[in-house]
């Protein structure tokens, strides 16, 4: 069930991102013709709508990551949703993958974008030994190397799943007004933010006093770097839990659809 | 036989407002049992506690003898009064959806449907008028082998003509061991289908009959004893 609300979900999502994709990429190949020609005024009119298309990969992104949550589950259609034979959890797990999996794919079709256009005279050979090198200092570290990609990698999802699931949080939350959900779900969001900067400074000056740079720099190196990377893997998995739980709790509890 | 659809004592409140007050009630599989009552007597909210959409205050709803959760989502056939259906996706991908999640939807009977109310698959829903996507709505509805429907105003929106065709449609379609809940405040035109009624007034059943018991022993119709009822 959980593949088939992801399958619908991506239907419902890919007629936006992929002509945008597609549009980006496409001036961009056109850009980096303009550029050889040496054209002047096209190249900086070519630049200036990429650059806008990549703004609007952004705000998209994030348009869509609140309307499919807003709208598909507490809105009118959120009729049909909670009345499939799937949890609630299905839903809200469905629903954060696809948007996590957008924010992956608009971040690497901006890289790609920006590669094509800043590489005026691309060149493979380079572009390998290069690959090669950061391969070369990956194996020098040895099995740390993987590791820290691992680590990388893990961190990196959970961070645009916290803020996914912090986006849920906040939303579900504005159920408990009759009107004005959106202000509301925006007023969580900045307690929420306000409250995390505070915890944050807290943790900091609570670190010090404990001697605990001290005891990360008797560490090895990158024992110490270890170390660093799951605490970072940890708190961001702490966070998902906390919104994940808030989401669950108001769409299992306190359903209030429009 | 373990009712269908059985409550006690169910309660539910918005804030400081009663919307079910202690509803004690049973539906028999096997009946078309219409829930008849004025706007704002509780309806909606008795309808939406079954679906799970929202959670008792007290007292508790059971469909065929558990909690509303997934295995009842599974054996009911919900038509809301909102139209629910997202507008992006053309009738052969609503069919698809429903195929996907529900095990009892019978396709065939869904595409014989949709043919004699000339409705195209190809078509958006978008471009449809809202009678149109009603209808689509409670050919899908009708279109599962459901232990228990439960239709929220299903004739409300729509012209006479077109009622007749969704009457016919519910009680041509719905299993002989099913039940079907009929929400509305239109009695005349329901009437002739129903085998029971409940009246439904404040949050509370005030009364609870065969539609022949009323016939025969107050030898009145529904609709009449109905406006006896509810007479402002």
């Amino acid at each position: 069930m959980l593949g088939k609300l992801i399958k619908y979900d991506f239907m419902a999502t890919a007629r936006t991102f992929l002509p945008l994709y597609g549009a980006l990429i496409a001036l961009s190949a056109v850009n980096r013709v303009l550029f050889a020609l040496g054209l002047a005024v096209p190249s900086i009119v070519g630049t200036t709508v990429s650059s806008i298309l990549i703004a609007a990969i952004c705000v998209v992104t994030l348009v869509l990551t609140i309307q499919r949550f807003s709208r598909n589950l507490l809105g009118r259609e959120g009729y049909l949703m909670f009345t499939l034979p799937v949890s609630v959890d299905w839903l809200i797990v469905s629903k954060a993958i696809v948007s996590a999996v957008w924010f992956i794919a608009g971040g690497a079709v901006m890289a790609l974008s920006i590669l094509v256009m800043a590489a005026r005279e691309f060149d493979f050979q380079q572009f390998l030994a290069g690959l090669s090198e950061v391969f070369q200092v990956l194996a020098d570290l040895g099995p740390h190397g993987g590791l820290f990609i691992t680590e990388g990698v893990i961190f990196g999802i959970l961070a645009i799943l916290s803020g996914v699931l912090l986006i849920y949080a906040c939303i579900s939350l504005s159920m408990l007004a009759g009107r004005h959900r959106g202000l509301l779900s925006f007023g969580w969001f900045v307690g929420f933010t306000i409250v995390g900067q505070i915890l944050m400074a807290w943790l900091i000056s609570g670190a010090r006093s404990a001697n605990f740079i001290a005891w990360l720099d008797a560490m090895k190196g990158a024992t110490a770097a270890h170390v660093f990377m799951l605490i970072f893997i940890a708190a961001n998995l702490l966070i998902c839990a906390v919104f994940y739980f808030i989401t669950r709790f108001m769409l299992s509890r306190k359903l209030n659809l429009e | 036989m373990n009712p269908i659809l059985s409550c006690e004592q169910l309660t539910k409140t918005f804030g400081s407002k009663t919307a079910l007050a202690g509803v004690d009630l049973n539906i028999e599989r096997g009946r078309i049992v219409g829930l008849l009552g004025p706007n704002g007597s509780g309806k909606t909210t008795l309808m939406k506690l079954a679906n799970g959409l929202i959670t008792p205050t007290s007292g508790r709803l059971l469909i065929d003898g558990e909690a509303p959760g997934t295995h009842s989502k599974a054996v009911v056939s919900y038509l809301p009064e909102v139209t629910y259906l997202a507008d992006w996706m053309r009738t052969s991908d609503v069919l698809e959806f429903f195929r996907d999640f529900y095990k009892d939807f019978d396709m065939e009977r869904a595409l014989s449907m949709l043919k004699n109310l000339g409705i195209g698959l190809r078509e958006p829903l978008r471009s449809m008028s809202k009678g149109t996507r009603e209808k689509v709505q409670l050919i899908l509805v009708m279109a599962r082998r459901a232990s228990l429907y439960l239709l929220d105003e299903p004739i409300g929106g729509v012209d006479p003509a077109a009622r007749d065709y969704i009457l016919s449609t519910i009680i041509g379609n719905y299993e002989p061991q099913s039940a079907v809940v009929i929400s509305t405040h239109l009695i005349s035109d329901v009437e002739k289908v129903l085998d029971d009624v409940v009246f439904i007034n404040n949050g509370k059943i005030v009364l609870s009959s065969t539609v022949d018991e009323i016939r025969e022993v107050k030898g009145m119709s529904v609709d009449a004893l109905f406006r006896e009822v509810f007479r402002c």
